[in-house]
């Protein structure tokens, strides 16, 4: 069985390289705006375990059509003899410079490939298209038609009439917007064009489908790691007695920040790893959101909770808190108390939780100073008390996520991530990561609440897809 | 555990620890690969056993088992210590009760409170500490609890396990259990060793009004788990009643003195059964908890997930294997472009009376308008003799403002001869304006036309 090869074809400019990069999901594809930026054919594998399913080749565009045509007219006798003739062109210009694209486009498709023929539905169908569409025809090999809107749909239903002729099976893909699960449709399409192609490329589909799934997975566990460390970061250093503080303070004021913001940074390399995007921290496809911005407090209630929602979240972790002593002085008590205490107990905490959150929204963490037995003192800065710093950084890490998880890897734009984040979380779940961070805090069952909150963030990143 | 892999340990987290830590900044396409290749040789089924071949596997390609200097006292040798001084003290705890005591008289209750009660409540306490210890949570460790000591040791460095404080609990757990019941085994040891050399007379007394009947009940309640089978180690009535003792009570007859002899089997039972077996009763727990905890704590170490996910799932890959030819590109090689008096309406790009529709075009006399480019080349080059024929001041040629310049358009005007100024003229399309890349292109395009003057314009509709 000859393993399954897709040349993807058609004129520069219509968006082969970005349905190329799309699927085999590879930010490297060089797609500019401008035409020809393909010059050579690229093969792009899919391979697992090495072993390769299928093969996806992006040509340069087609750009002289008719002249081929044209020689293919003059050498064919027949009907039957065309696919040879186009081999007999393909053979012959091999090194002619005049159609080094049309021998780089025709090769692969001689060779055995499938013809994946890409045009652009946002501008219209022309009758100039036809000679291109006819030296495919003439190949003899299975294809079909991608109509790709670049910048608008307005003329895919003229163009899907003029593939028709030339083409029985046509699609709309929009290889900048389309979510994974067209991108996986589309793939199996291509299996259709060859019932020998069908069992690798659902094979193929099925374990990229898995690897979507360990894609939101890795990263929950890395959103997750990078909260956690957060709320336990903190950073000490002894000084000598008469030694000034203040300019130690300071140090570990920077210490802690630049911590948590190379951590931060870390984390979202990595997810963008798992997407395997190389280079969206390169100027073009540089993150609208600055690492130092990450304490800007201004901005936290752009991406964590407002000063209410903080507020409300903090009560509820406090009242359990404090609930849950006051239940021990209940069952101290026999039950004389008749509940008293866990009620006066609960309310204490949830209103001291609620003040505190207010009172301290706009600090990080704070600065404690103890003596020493041996001289001198220990200062240390963090971990973070601040209810909100854990919100802000796990709302920025899910917008990450969620944006990286829809951009396709051939979009170039820039990520725009300063756009309210957590507001589509409901109450029960804020109230819930509240207490959650509370306990990691206080160091109480942390691998529960890591699992908790595991859980948590591997559910929105899955719902990604599903939105 | 299988596969070769063993039990894992304190050590083992701290490595797990520091490998993940050292992979951080590793691309993750190479973890990817490593760690499926790992993955394809382990054969264990569960996650933990996975994670220290793992290691393993890790640490023989680095070369060097584990890191941290050598220290002259190990956890092992810190055990054995332990150990060792658990028995002596055992030991020599229950000889100096023995011997202590004045006229060879021994109390039997004091003997039962150090011996057995005080054994049951640690017993207890520890229970509760596993108890809670399992259920994930970290109760507090006494700072004199001698098993501390010998954790202490097991620490390859100061970094504090936050998420494996449970299975340090009963690591803490299973060294103490394992020194009180080597302590008991001690005391055990002492009691013959000293019984068989000196004579001892057990009696009981108390300056609470004790009866005999209490005394009865408290001796049959302790032996009822071996009374049934082991007689010969209960306590009969009638030696509580000779074994009774007052200090204002002098004059032990030696009948009663030898039948007092006989508590010896019952005390010894009941060290055995309240204070050795539930110890080594909590010692099996322990162990087992600690394995299973340990294992728990190196699947769930943060990290652990994704290492398990890759050793798991195949390597994919989809991206192109050769780099893109990023060679300095040449745009008028292939795509440039033109202009005239005379209209070149190329490739269907203007639609018939179209060019009225246009304000540059209006001046094009209705007979200086040719087609080309989407017959035949032999339709175009009748187009192109025509050009040729007529040498117009300025050719226009109408294209699609939204199709990229071709080669074919640049082969039909470089057979122009004979013009010396040719305008490229952009068609918008209905209701659009013209991309700057695709204008950009375009210019790109006319600048490489063969003529002595070339521009490009974007028509507008009148």
């Amino acid at each position: 069985m000859t393993m399954p090869t897709f040349a993807v074809v058609g004129r520069p400019n219509k968006g082969k390289s970005s349905i190329v990069a799309t699927l085999a999901r590879d930010d490297s594809v060089h797609i500019a705006p401008g035409a020809g930026s393909t010059r050579k054919a690229r093969r792009f594998p899919m391979q697992i375990d090495g072993e390769t399913l299928y093969e996806l080749i992006d040509t340069p565009g087609i750009q002289r059509a008719r002249s081929v045509l044209a020689w293919l007219r003059e050498h064919s006798s027949d009907a039957a003899s065309r696919p040879e003739t186009v081999r007999r062109f393909v053979r012959e210009h091999a090194h002619d410079p005049h159609f080094a694209n049309e021998y780089q486009m025709l090769s692969p498709i001689v060779d055995g490939a499938g013809i994946i023929y890409v045009v652009d539905g946002s501008c219209p169908f022309g009758a100039d298209y036809e000679a291109e569409m006819e030296i495919l025809r003439w190949t003899g090999r299975p294809s079909l038609a991608v109509i790709n809107p670049i910048e608008s749909d307005e003329y895919v239903e003229e163009w899907t009439a003029g593939l028709g002729q030339y083409f029985q099976t046509v699609r709309v893909f929009d290889a900048h917007r389309a979510e994974t699960r067209k991108q996986l449709e589309l793939l199996e399409l291509f299996g259709h064009l060859d019932t020998a192609w069908q069992e690798p490329l659902q094979r193929a589909v099925a374990v990229l489908r898995d690897d979507r799934q360990l894609q939101h997975r890795s990263a929950s566990s890395l959103i997750t790691d990078l909260i956690i460390d957060s709320l336990t970061y903190k950073v000490e250093q002894s000084i000598l007695e008469g030694i000034p503080e203040e300019p130690v303070q300071k140090l570990l004021l920077n210490q802690y920040k630049s911590h948590l913001v190379k951590r931060e940074r870390q984390c979202r390399k990595q997810v963008e790893e798992l997407f395997y995007y190389s280079d969206v921290q390169k100027s073009e496809h540089k993150i609208a959101m600055d690492d130092d911005e990450l304490f800007n407090e201004e901005n936290w209630y752009l991406w964590g909770l407002s000063k209410w929602q903080m507020v409300t979240a903090a009560a509820s972790a406090g009242g359990i808190a404090g609930g849950g002593a006051g239940m021990v002085v209940d069952a101290a008590s026999g039950g004389l108390l008749g509940g008293l205490g866990t009620a006066i107990s609960g309310i204490g905490g949830a209103v001291s939780s609620a003040a505190g959150a207010w009172r301290y929204a706009d600090d990080i963490g704070q600065l404690k100073v103890k003596g020493m037995p041996s001289g001198g003192k220990l200062l240390s800065y963090g971990p973070s008390n601040n209810v909100n710093f854990p919100f802000v950084l796990l709302g920025r890490a899910l917008l990450h996520h969620s944006v990286l998880s829809r951009r396709t890897h051939a979009a170039q734009d820039k990520l725009d991530l300063n756009q309210p984040i957590l507001e589509w979380m409901s109450d029960k779940e804020r109230r819930k990561l509240a207490r959650i961070f509370d306990d990691i805090r206080g160091d109480k069952k942390v691998p529960k609440r890591r699992a908790d909150l595991a859980q948590m963030v591997l559910g929105w990143c899955v719902a990604v897809d599903g939105a | 555990m299988n596969n070769g892999v063993s039990t894992p340990g304190l050590a083992d987290l701290y490595h797990l620890g520091e490998q993940i830590e050292l992979d951080q900044e590793a691309p993750l396409h190479d973890l990817r690969q490593r760690d499926h290749d790992i993955g394809r040789r382990c054969k264990a089924a569960d996650d933990a056993a996975r994670l220290m071949f793992w290691l393993r596997q890790l640490s023989t390609t680095a070369g060097s088992a584990s890191g941290g200097e050598e220290r002259w006292l190990t956890e092992a040798s810190a055990a054995v210590v332990a150990r060792s001084v658990a028995l002596v003290l055992g030991f020599v705890g229950m000889a100096s009760f023995l011997l202590s005591g004045g006229q060879g008289l021994v109390n039997v209750f004091v003997f039962l409170l150090l011996f057995v009660l005080v054994q049951i409540l640690f017993c207890l306490f520890s229970a509760i500490v596993m108890f809670r210890s399992v259920r994930g949570n970290a109760p507090v460790v006494l700072p004199v609890n001698p098993a501390r000591l010998v954790i202490s040791r097991a620490f390859p460095d100061k970094r504090y396990l936050r998420e494996s404080q449970s299975a340090v609990r009963l690591l803490v757990l299973r060294y103490g259990q394992e020194m009180g019941a080597i302590f008991t085994m001690g005391a055990v040891a002492a009691f013959f060793l000293v019984l068989a050399f000196s004579p001892f007379t057990f009696v009981w007394g108390s300056t609470f009004g004790v009866s005999d009947a209490f005394v009865r009940g408290l001796t049959n309640v302790l032996a009822a788990p071996w009374s049934s089978w082991l007689p010969a180690a209960t306590v009969s009535p009638q030696l509580i009643a000779d074994s009774r003792f007052h200090p204002a009570v002098s004059g032990l007859s030696q009948v009663n003195v030898a039948s007092m002899g006989g508590w010896w089997p019952f005390l010894i039972m009941s060290m055995l059964t309240y204070a050795l077996l539930p110890r080594m009763i909590l010692w099996g727990l322990s162990r087992w908890f600690y394995v299973k905890l340990m294992n728990q704590s190196l699947a769930r170490y943060p990290g652990s997930a994704g290492i398990l996910a890759r050793m798991k799932a195949p390597v994919v890959q989809t991206q192109a294997v050769e780099p893109e030819d990023d060679s300095p590109r040449t745009p008028g090689s292939v795509l440039p472009v033109d202009d005239g008096l005379l209209l070149l309406n190329w490739a269907g790009t203007l639609g018939t009376g179209e060019p009225d529709s246009y304000e540059q075009l209006l001046a094009v006399p209705p007979g200086n308008r040719l087609a080309a480019g989407l017959g035949s080349l032999a339709d175009d080059a009748v187009s192109v003799d025509k050009i040729n024929q007529y040498k117009p001041e300025q050719l226009l040629v109408a294209v699609k403002s939204w199709e990229p310049p071709m080669a074919d358009l640049l082969d039909f005007l470089e057979r122009v001869v004979g013009v010396t100024h040719c305008t490229v003229s952009l068609v918008p399309l209905p209701r659009r304006s013209v991309a700057e890349h695709n204008l950009q292109e375009w210019r790109d395009f006319s600048r490489g036309l063969p003529f002595a003057v070339t521009d490009t314009q974007v028509l507008s509709r009148v």
